[in-house]
């Protein structure tokens, strides 16, 4: 992902740069243009173009000043979302699910895109995820939901561009419970996809 | 014997049965919550070994109770504490007491090597004649369980007409003590007496499943990373890895022949029913869903199987068969149904499903899709359910207060019993009938 999320905000900032490069460019010739031809005939008319210029040019600027803003915000953000995901919490911070399903929520895209920065800029980090289960349920179909778990987990990544071969699956099941606790705290604590560190 | 004498092959049916009707006092799909009254008294010679007398009516009395549909009368009451011999009784005294069978024996220390000779009968006190006469047990002290099960097994035959659920084992997966990860497969008499481990490295190990001959114990472990099937000789002690790879590979049950084995097999998150043919050594694919296909139990006849499908959104029972035919969806109450298990009996299926109640609990259904009936009613979840070899008991685990307990009760969902907690806990349970290696 940060490979991707890199090319991403610098391919923004280059249009923007466009924008603003384009934006002058064609500033220039108009006011060269109202002002060489005609300064004299249309002087009558000109302040009220003029304002009417000035305000497109305003906000045109205003416009751009926004995008420009926007994306560095962003780019800031990524920057410090990917240096604030130590290695600690690549493997501390497990993806979440809802019962009996195997689903990416958006708030686990949002860790995988972190992870697979980090993944990224750790390149000789290679990972096995874990899919596991809360208790409830039975043996056998819990080993097989962990096990698709781990795989939707795997294949978001390799979406993101996270080399598959740098990543390996494994199902719990209900097995290996992160919390030993019977409720609905523990269950939705339990019901994840962990992270192993297996090369460096 | 009476009907030796008659002539006819007419007269011959209707002697035999009525010898069935007069003869059997407990039809186990009527019997609903009678309880038919047995008395157990000491056996003679007990006093030379009081605590093996002891132990073997302990055992007696633990298996007729656990099949729910004996009581033992209170010994307090009998008129005679010992029978005068084991083969005539003073009947009388034990209809005056409310009997309707005794249980009279006699135990034999022997000299040599701890050796005992049991020697047990059942009488019927309603006819007032020897119901079983004398069978006689021959073997060392240690296997005094073993033998008491074998004659319980008797009395429930004579009574029912049904061969008795008592002289079985479980295969199960018993966690490692605290602070270790592991499981192991054990073996351990059905009410978790004589506890043998199986497969003890320490590593996670799961779904046991083993073959109807008792050699052959499929099982899933963890031991060499990635959750493989291992294929353990029991009786040579050879061992092959049936299964590689990184995805999850699961028993799940063996042909009644004892040629195939049905498993499920994932790669990329996908698992699919598989057949592993031990005479030829190859795996044929049954299923081809995306999702999640699991846990495929065969039918008697060696050709349907049922298993778990996630294809239509939920987890619910399907039906195929050996060629791999559409599967045909079996289940449609409820979100939650896993685990079938296909009654060695005929055309029941068990499993597990969630209740209104979000809790876990044993059902049946017939295969038709038919007769749909929730067998447990406590509260708490109910899980791995698993049919008598007889096909006349399902024995499952139940969730109490955070700890797991084995129950059993019968196909009716009558006559709930909470087996003894023998100190090794048993989940996954498997019932088979005692291995001989």
């Amino acid at each position: 992902m940060s490979s991707r999320s890199l090319l991403a905000g610098g391919a923004l900032i280059t249009l923007v740069l466009a924008l603003l490069m384009t934006g002058c460019s064609k500033k220039t010739p108009v006011v060269e243009e109202s002002m060489g031809p005609q300064p004299v005939s249309d002087a009558g008319e000109s302040e009220r173009d003029r304002q009417a210029r000035l305000q497109r040019e305003a906000e045109l600027a205003e416009r751009e000043r926004r995008l420009m803003e926007e994306s560095m915000r962003r780019r800031a953000a990524e920057q410090q979302r990917a240096g604030a995901m130590s290695r600690e919490d690549f493997v501390n911070r497990d993806v979440l699910f809802a019962f009996d399903s195997f689903v990416l929520s958006s708030e686990g895209k949002t860790l995988l895109e972190q992870k697979a920065a980090w993944l990224s800029e750790n390149p000789q980090v290679a990972a096995q995820i874990e899919g596991h289960c809360d208790e409830r349920g039975t043996t056998a179909y819990n080993l097989a939901l962990g096990d698709r778990r781990a795989f939707s987990t795997k294949q978001y990544l390799t979406t993101l561009g996270v080399a598959s071969p740098r990543l390996t699956t494994i199902s719990y099941g209900e097995e290996r419970p992160l919390d030993p606790g019977h409720n609905e705290a523990a269950w939705a604590r339990n019901r994840r996809a962990h992270f192993v560190i297996t090369s460096r | 014997m009476r009907c030796g004498s008659l002539v006819g092959l007419l007269l011959l049916g209707w002697c035999i049965l009525a010898t069935a009707q007069t003869r059997l006092y407990i039809d186990i799909d009527q019997v609903g919550g009678y309880l038919l009254p047995i008395a157990l008294p000491k056996l003679l010679g007990e006093a030379t070994a009081p605590e093996l007398g002891e132990n073997i009516r302990a055992v007696l009395r633990q298996d007729l109770e656990l099949s729910g549909l004996f009581r033992i009368v209170d010994p307090a009451t009998y008129i005679d504490d010992v029978p005068q011999s084991v083969d005539r009784i003073q009947y009388q005294n034990w209809s005056t007491v409310g009997a309707t069978g005794v249980i009279a024996g006699r135990l034999q220390q022997l000299s040599t090597d701890s050796q005992v000779r049991l020697e047990l009968a059942l009488h019927d006190v309603v006819q007032q004649r020897p119901r079983f006469n004398g069978k006689e047990y021959l073997g060392p002290r240690s296997r005094h369980r073993e033998m008491a099960h074998r004659f319980s097994d008797i009395v429930f035959r004579e009574f029912t007409g049904e061969t008795g659920p008592f002289n079985t084992q479980v295969v199960c997966v018993t966690p490692r003590g605290s602070g270790q990860r592991g499981k192991d497969i054990t073996l351990m008499d059905y009410d978790g007496y004589g506890v043998q481990g199986l497969v003890t490295d320490g590593a996670l190990n799961l779904i046991p499943t083993l073959s109807p001959d008792g050699t052959i114990l499929a099982y899933t472990s963890y031991r060499a990373g990635s959750p493989n099937i291992y294929l353990r000789n029991l009786s040579s002690g050879a061992e092959e890895r049936l299964t590689s790879g990184q995805g999850l590979a699961l028993p799940g049950s063996w042909s009644p022949d004892g040629r195939y084995l049905a498993l499920s097999q994932s790669i990329d998150g996908n698992s699919d029913i598989y057949l592993y043919d031990t005479k030829r050594k190859g795996l044929t694919r049954l299923t081809t869903y995306w999702g999640i296909d699991v846990s495929p139990s065969f039918a008697p006849d060696g050709r349907r199987l049922v298993f778990t499908s996630d294809r239509g959104g939920t987890p619910q029972l399907y039906l195929t068969d050996i060629e791999g035919r559409a599967a045909v969806r079996l289940t449609y109450d409820g979100d939650y149904n896993t685990s079938p298990v296909w009654s060695p009996r005929g055309e029941t299926i068990a499993f597990v499903g969630r209740s209104a109640q979000r809790t876990l609990h044993i059902y049946i259904i017939r295969a038709d899709g038919s007769r749909l009936q929730r067998l447990t009613n406590g509260s708490g979840n109910y899980e791995s359910p698993t049919w008598a070899p007889n096909g006349r008991f399902v024995m499952y685990n139940s969730e109490r207060g955070n700890a797991w307990h084995r129950h059993l009760m019968r196909e009716t969902g009558q006559g709930e019993r909470m087996l003894p907690d023998g100190g090794s806990a048993c989940l996954s349970p498997q019932w088979i009938p005692r291995t001989a290696w």
